[in-house]
């Protein structure tokens, strides 16, 4: 079975992958066997994130990417295709946060998060679906959040983008899914980074946080890791369209 | 990836036949301690030979029927006697009778009702006391895209499907702070690779589910399937390993749906 979860072979491109769960998903992806490009706005982190798969023995290359930007998404395809071979798993990690009240988010504010946490998967899916569709064989794996499917007061754009995701994340899974592509949605809940973690130095936050999530801890980076490279792997390779949800329990929607 | 799944002691339910014979030699893969709970003995002693061959830590075969509160309680007695715990069960065990609800007999209701929902019932809280008294356990229990969506033949089992998913969700609920996790797999049309796949007493070998092994019906239903083909059971067993493994610690109370992209929700 173990091989099963193997990604000996594969090249895997992973956007936002400087900090929290886009490294720790890169990192996992490498220690999983695949040759991992790290991408990511700012090239120090990725530099650090490809070393850090480098020195366990993996192969990793960085690479400066701004996903808001298409040109640099179809030059960046290009060059993980001309340093590591065409592309054949897709991490759309890269996204950014908005806490708001709705009566103040500007347009530009609306266009940002938009831009950032979905037109940005649609265009990088766009730029590798037709190496994919020669080779027959992909993943893409979105990530998506459970804001997506709960109410979250004063994160209307953010929570609209993370819905729409896991409806991208269909479209694309049952268009090519006859190229043998499998486009799926990994949904995290609160997991232990920056933002989280900061929220949850007060104590009452964070009573009231773990209150809600059955299983009384938030998740770790490591754990969305590994449930990438179930998603990447060949493991997963009867199951399409799908949003899974690591959240410890606190959604469990239908 | 460490699924970290040797020595564990893991229960297959009905991991005689097609799929669940696939998840007890994936389990054996990964050395696990495999106990086949089957009603069907001979058919479960096929797996545990297979599974001892392939590596598992031990293997046994303990006769079970699910849908007798005490026969389940014997075997987990049984298992917890031998091997000292039950890390992961899964409910595998599952049953239907393909014919229109208004046509169905109310005695094929029951066996639905009994097979599918009972004996997921009976055996999670056969296994819950000890899972509790040890902060640690993992439940898999088989759903099916019927109790997602609805399926036409398939009223009643998709009602008893919809109840594994809603108990999975209230367990998950009620029993995350002890450390226990509870998810679901929901196959597709999930077709034996052969004709030894399954025992005599399995719903593959029911006569109204024999149109389904034609090669014709077979090729109209692959159609509904984005993937443009019908699952086998080794496509279903890695979703199952996965969740009953460390690599899914966070992950509770979710239905998953391995069935290429028939169902998308």
């Amino acid at each position: 079975m173990g091989d099963r979860f193997s990604l000996e072979g594969r090249v895997a491109l992973v956007t936002g992958a400087g900090r929290g769960i886009g490294r720790a998903i890169a990192v996992a992806l490498g220690a999983a066997g695949a040759a991992v490009a790290c991408a990511a706005r700012s090239r120090d982190q990725v530099d650090a994130t490809a070393a850090e798969i480098t020195a366990a023995g993996g192969r990793a290359r960085a690479l400066g990417l701004d996903v808001t930007r298409r040109e640099q998404i179809v030059a960046g395809v290009a060059e993980v295709a001309a340093a590591l071979g065409p592309v054949d798993v897709l991490v759309n990690n890269a996204g950014m946060t908005m806490e708001k009240k709705t009566t103040e988010v500007t347009d530009e504010d609306w266009d940002a998060v938009l831009a950032t946490n979905l037109s940005s998967m649609f265009r990088c899916a766009r730029a590798v679906a037709p190496g994919m569709i020669e080779l027959e064989r992909g993943k893409i794996i979105n990530i998506g959040s459970m804001y997506g499917v709960i109410g979250v007061p004063r994160y209307a754009a953010y929570c609209a983008s993370k819905a729409a995701v896991a409806g991208l994340t269909r479209s694309l899974a049952a268009e090519w899914a006859r190229h043998g592509i499998q486009v799926n949605c990994l949904a995290p809940g609160y997991v232990n980074t920056d933002i989280p973690r900061e929220a949850m130095a007060d104590e009452k936050t964070r009573a009231l946080f773990l209150s809600k999530i059955p299983a009384r801890r938030i998740g770790e980076p490591e754990e969305v890791g590994a449930l990438a490279v179930y998603l990447a792997s060949p493991a997963s390779d009867f199951m399409t369209g799908q949003t899974v949800y690591l959240d410890g329990g606190q959604t469990m929607a239908w | 990836m460490e699924l970290k799944l040797a020595g564990k002691s893991v229960i297959v339910t009905g991991g005689g036949s097609n799929i669940g014979r696939a998840i007890s030699l994936a389990f054996a893969r990964e050395g696990a301690h495999l106990t086949v709970a089957e009603i069907d003995e001979a058919q479960g002693s096929r797996s545990v030979a297979e599974a001892t061959k392939l590596g598992a830590a031990s293997a046994a075969l303990v006769p079970t029927d699910v849908t007798r509160w005490e026969s389940v309680q014997a075997m987990v007695r049984e298992v917890e006697a031998r091997v000292g715990r039950v890390d992961v069960l899964v409910n595998n065990v599952g049953w239907t009778f393909d014919r229109l609800f208004v046509e169905k007999e109310r005695s094929e209701w029951e066996r639905e009702i009994q097979l599918n929902l009972w004996g997921m019932i009976n055996c999670t809280r056969a296994v819950l006391d000890g899972m509790i008294a040890r902060k640690a356990g993992a439940v898999v229990s088989m759903g099916s895209d019927a109790g997602r969506m609805g399926e036409f033949r398939e009223a009643v089992y998709g009602a008893c499907k919809a109840g594994v998913i809603a108990l999975t969700k209230s367990l998950a609920r009620e029993v995350g702070r002890h450390g226990i996790r509870l998810n679901v797999v929901c196959p597709g049309m999930t077709i034996p690779s052969s004709e030894g796949d399954f025992g005599e007493l399995s719903m593959w070998a029911a006569e109204a589910n024999r149109a389904w092994s034609a090669p014709e019906m077979q090729a109209r239903i692959a159609k509904a399937y984005p993937l443009r083909r019908i699952g086998k059971a080794d496509d279903v067993a890695p979703a199952v390993v996965f969740l009953a493994s460390e690599a899914a610690a966070f992950i509770t109370g979710q239905t998953l749906s391995v069935s290429g992209g028939y169902t998308m929700m």
